[in-house]
């Protein structure tokens, strides 16, 4: 896809199985991704899709019920073979998270300068005036107003979006060289979000930091992913360049993902289009395509073989057996 | 070709939520070993006349203090009087007062917890009450008022009643005010309901959980308080054994027959330890942080 | 799916009375929660057969809203008749037979309906209050409504918890809508569900209220839902209505800075639009709503507030050729608004 070197981030077969009082779950199955450094990505998918159980697994955060397998090669170093301190340690320094409430990963009871000065004297071993200094530096660059007086506060004084904003920070603390950012507005108002994904689309030019963006809002994917990897029921089942994949999505899945929001930009005076069933729960990984019970394209191919992820029509990686060929601009309904 | 796309398609199974609970406190170890020793007791307590080898007040001379032999497992009296069918019946008087005063407190305390948490205009008078009654320990109240009412089963049942109304208005109460935010019951609301069927029908089902909860958590309580009633000649009175009654009798012989304090001893401790251990894994089990989809 | 709900062998009167105006008035409206402004003097109506749609921010006040005009929460001041009827000052008591003729939609349908009641029992709930029809009657009655949101009658005996989330939504859809009421409300009904499952409730809704002919006031901060549903839409902002215009109008010709604003953060799913706009990031977040802002409650953070603003509170007044309405100081009468 992209010229040059190795990739920042490349996830290989990764598949992650969960024993539950249900039987087993197949959470993930064989996904395959790369994130180049600079590089905005987002994993995109319906709630069970895997997509955040894709995130936690790149650095074992799984709870223990969970059995990984695959690779996830990070800088050239397999991070599935490292130990948990190891990942600890990576943890943090190079690949930092941000998750959807920042209430329940800020400490209540200690301020936000604490917190971030925890971060840069654990990975960086910095303290005092300089640890103080890269604090306002990174409250400043997530865009708070008034970085020095923010640092005596506590996180339940801040509001939502500076609570967000300031996890950012933290995250950023160690100048990480990927941050993960699970469904980041999600808990919050667009007014809000507007400002949150500015940050994150000036991230990667001001910092050099990648970014993985788990979300399930596809407003917010075409506002700041350079490529977009759409997940199914475990499944990668579409990877393309932003633009492309609006323009010309290849999945029937994704295909109906973007006809089922009320789009302001182009509109139909048709209902919108529903995509019938849901999404199914695996046991174990079939031989078939697991969409195939809610395609209307489907036939008796999809039902016993397993599509592959290889170029569609419209040139990137589709799973699919029928692909959509690309429209006409214009065509669309 | 093995494709197994299991689809979430649920079959009709009545409220399985709590049948499932009941799955997952088995496979807790400990939970399970209350459950079972609670049920053995109970069976034991209700087969008592059938289980018992001697009449519990059949007084035998010939055979005083005894200590624990084939004939008599756990040994004989001062009045050789078969310890075993005395520890029988004074279990079935255990589970008796325990069970019966946790219904009497339930009975009371349920409806007086709904109307605490329902009406704003009723919670800081039934509050009051609560915190009158907590202001005594459980036992100091219950033992105040077993002996303002005099000794007898049924007024051991009374007391003890009394004295853990507090831990069910209380709960009742909480699980009220939760529920009632709730969006289900404001839909209930909307759709036309009366108080008394919002309470009826949408709140008091909800909280079954947490009540039953309290309960299990409570019969223990008020098994340890009989016993100790019926050891201050408050509860239970001789010839009618009851554990705490035995611990009593037993107290002057201690030199003689130590079997004879330590066997119901150890019964009561066997028995609260088993129902606060099956508590225990019930609220875990219960726990809604712990219904993970 | 069914098109239309099958003719009714239930005898059921007239859902409300033909009264004349609209099917909901809102006049004055305030509520206060102690020291909380929730809503703070709001005017609106939703015409019968009307969808309107109600936007705002979390802390709008808009949910508090809707909780006022079904009487969830007693009102602190102000008027709210529906179907000509006064409700806002009546008893819980008295207002309970009136019920029958509007009802409310919840956001999250996971706490929405009763875990220990099963589906047949939670859609007929309100045909058992009101006393309508006999059991058989009901039973009938209720079977027919959940086909025509979209379920069979074997999910009758089921637990709301044996059903998927937009599952439980048409539950909730079929409770409300199931003794035919004149009003529905409906409070973020798509919110907690996913994309492709928020398309087939919105296209329900749309449906239902073809069919039925019901007025709805659908509460949402999602302004693509709105778009798609609505024909009429007020954004609301810390307590006050700011912005009220007809769909077109208002996805047009957004007037109120705020609206603008609003707007143009909406993020839309096609990156070379996404490009081309141009956002208004705003500046701080909404004020409390215990004490708001003098003057106007948006001027905090407008980009184009001038002194007046912070003084003088502006009147919701029509403007334009349209006929909408505008609460800002820099709207002229003609409709010109300013640019951010």
């Amino acid at each position: 896809m992209r010229p040059g070197g190795e990739p920042l981030l490349a996830v290989r077969d990764l598949t992650v199985r969960f024993r539950t009082e249900d039987g087993p779950v197949l959470a993930v199955d064989g996904a395959s991704f790369e994130v180049a450094g600079q590089e905005t990505v987002a994993l995109v998918g319906e709630s069970g899709c895997g997509k955040s159980v894709t995130a936690m697994a790149l650095t074992g955060l799984l709870p223990p019920n969970a059995t990984v397998s695959g690779e996830v090669r990070f800088g050239g170093d397999n991070l599935q073979q490292r130990s948990r301190s190891a990942l600890r340690a990576i943890r943090g320094r190079e690949i930092a998270y941000v998750f959807q409430e920042p209430m329940t990963s800020l400490n209540p009871v200690l301020t936000i300068g604490r917190q971030i000065a925890e971060v840069l004297h654990r990975h960086q071993r910095l303290r005092g005036a300089p640890a103080r200094r890269r604090a306002v530096e990174l409250l400043d660059l997530v865009g708070i107003p008034l970085p020095a007086r923010r640092l005596r506060e506590y996180p339940h004084q801040l509001s939502g979006g500076m609570r967000q904003r300031a996890m950012i920070a933290m995250a950023l603390a160690c100048t990480p060289k990927l941050l993960v950012a699970d469904e980041p507005t999600t808990a919050l108002d667009v007014t809000v979000q507007a400002g949150i994904l500015d940050v994150l689309r000036t991230l990667s030019a001001e910092t050099g930091t990648a970014v993985l963006l788990i979300t399930h809002d596809l407003g917010v994917v075409a506002d700041i992913a350079d490529r977009v990897v759409v997940m199914y029921a475990g499944r990668v089942i579409e990877e393309a360049d932003v633009d492309d994949l609006f323009a010309r999505p290849g999945h029937p899945y994704t295909r109906g993902l973007l006809d089922a929001v009320p789009n302001p930009a182009r509109r139909s005076d048709g209902s919108l289009r529903e995509i019938p069933g849901r999404v199914p729960v695996l046991a174990s990984s079939p031989d078939a395509c697991t969409f195939a019970d809610r395609c209307s394209r489907a036939d008796s191919t999809c039902r016993v073989h397993r599509p592959e992820l290889v170029p569609g029509p419209a040139g990137h990686p589709v799973r699919c057996w029928h692909p959509l060929a690309p429209v006409v601009a214009g065509e669309r309904r | 070709m093995t494709t197994v796309v299991e689809l979430p398609t649920p079959t009709v199974v009545a409220p399985r939520s709590r049948r499932r609970a009941l799955r997952r406190v088995l496979r807790n170890p400990l939970a399970a070993a209350g459950l079972v020793v609670v049920v053995v007791v109970l069976a034991a307590a209700a087969l008592a006349d059938l289980l018992a080898p001697y009449p519990f007040d059949l007084v035998d001379f010939d055979a005083t203090l005894q200590p624990p032999s084939l004939a008599h497992w756990f040994g004989t009296d001062e009045l050789g009087r078969d310890q075993l069918s005395r520890v029988l019946h004074g279990l079935r008087v255990s589970m008796i007062v325990g069970v019966m005063s946790v219904v009497l407190s339930l009975v009371v305390g349920v409806p007086l917890g709904l109307l605490a948490g329902f009406y704003r205009l009723l919670d800081p008078v039934i509050s009051r009450l609560t915190d009158t009654l907590l202001a005594f320990p459980f036992l100091v109240l219950a033992v105040g008022l077993a002996a303002i009412l005099g000794p007898s089963l049924t007024t051991a049942t009374v007391a003890l009643a009394v004295g853990l109304l507090p831990l069910i208005i209380r709960v009742a109460r909480s699980e009220t005010l939760r529920l009632r935010e709730m969006d289900f019951v404001a839909a209930a609301v909307a759709d036309g309901a009366d108080d008394l069927e919002l309470l009826r029908r949408h709140i008091l089902p909800n909280a079954v959980n947490a009540l039953l909860v309290q309960a299990t958590v409570a019969v223990p309580l008020a098994i340890i308080g009989e016993a100790i009633l019926s050891f201050l000649g408050l509860g239970v009175r001789p010839p009618i054994p009851s554990l705490g009654v035995m611990i009593a009798s037993a107290q002057p012989l201690f030199r003689d027959g130590p079997w004879l304090a330590v066997i119901p001893g150890v019964a009561i401790v066997v028995l609260t330890l088993a129902l606060n251990l099956f508590g225990d894994g019930l609220r875990d089990a219960l726990d809604p942080r712990e219904l993970r989809r | 799916m069914t098109a239309a709900p099958a003719p009714d062998p239930a005898p059921r009167a007239a859902a409300a009375p033909a009264a004349p105006g609209p099917a909901l008035e809102v006049t004055g409206l305030v509520k206060h929660f102690g020291p909380v402004r929730a809503v703070d003097g709001v005017d609106l109506a939703v015409a019968e057969g009307e969808v309107l749609g109600l936007v705002g921010e979390s802390g709008s006040g808009k949910s508090t809203l809707g909780r006022c005009v079904t009487r969830l929460v007693p009102v602190t001041a102000g008027s709210v008749r529906i179907g000509g009827r006064e409700i806002a000052r009546l008893s819980r008591h008295a207002i309970r037979p009136l019920r029958r003729g509007f009802n409310i939609v919840f956001q999250d349908p996971s706490s929405s309906l009763n875990p220990r009641l099963t589906v047949g029992d939670i859609a007929g709930e309100p045909l058992r209050q009101h006393r309508l029809g006999t059991a058989a009657q009901r039973r009938n009655r209720v079977i027919e409504m959940l086909d025509s949101v979209g379920l069979g009658s074997e999910v009758i005996r089921r637990y709301p918890h044996e059903l998927s989330g937009g599952q439980r939504q048409r539950v909730s859809l079929a409770r409300a809508l199931v003794a035919e009421p004149a009003l529905l409300v409906a409070d973020e009904p798509t919110s907690a569900l996913d994309v492709s499952v928020q398309a087939s409730v919105l296209n329900l809704i749309a449906r239902l209220q073809r069919d039925m002919g019901f007025a709805c006031l659908f509460i949402t901060h999602d302004l693509a839902s709105v778009e798609y549903l609505a024909q009429r839409v007020a954004v609301m902002y810390l307590g006050v209505l700011v912005e009220v215009a007809d769909r077109a109008e208002l996805f047009e010709r957004p007037r109120h800075p705020y609206t603008q604003a609003l707007l143009s953060a909406a993020p839309i799913p096609d990156p070379a639009a996404q490009r081309q706009r141009r956002r208004v990031v705003l500046s701080g977040e909404m004020p409390s709503p215990v004490s708001p802002p003098p003057g106007c409650r948006f001027h905090t953070r407008c980009p184009v507030a001038v002194d007046r603003c912070a003084v003088e509170v502006p009147p919701l007044r029509p403007v334009g050729p349209a006929g909408a309405l505008v609460a800002c100081h820099l709207v002229g009468d003609d409709g010109t608004a300013p640019s951010l």
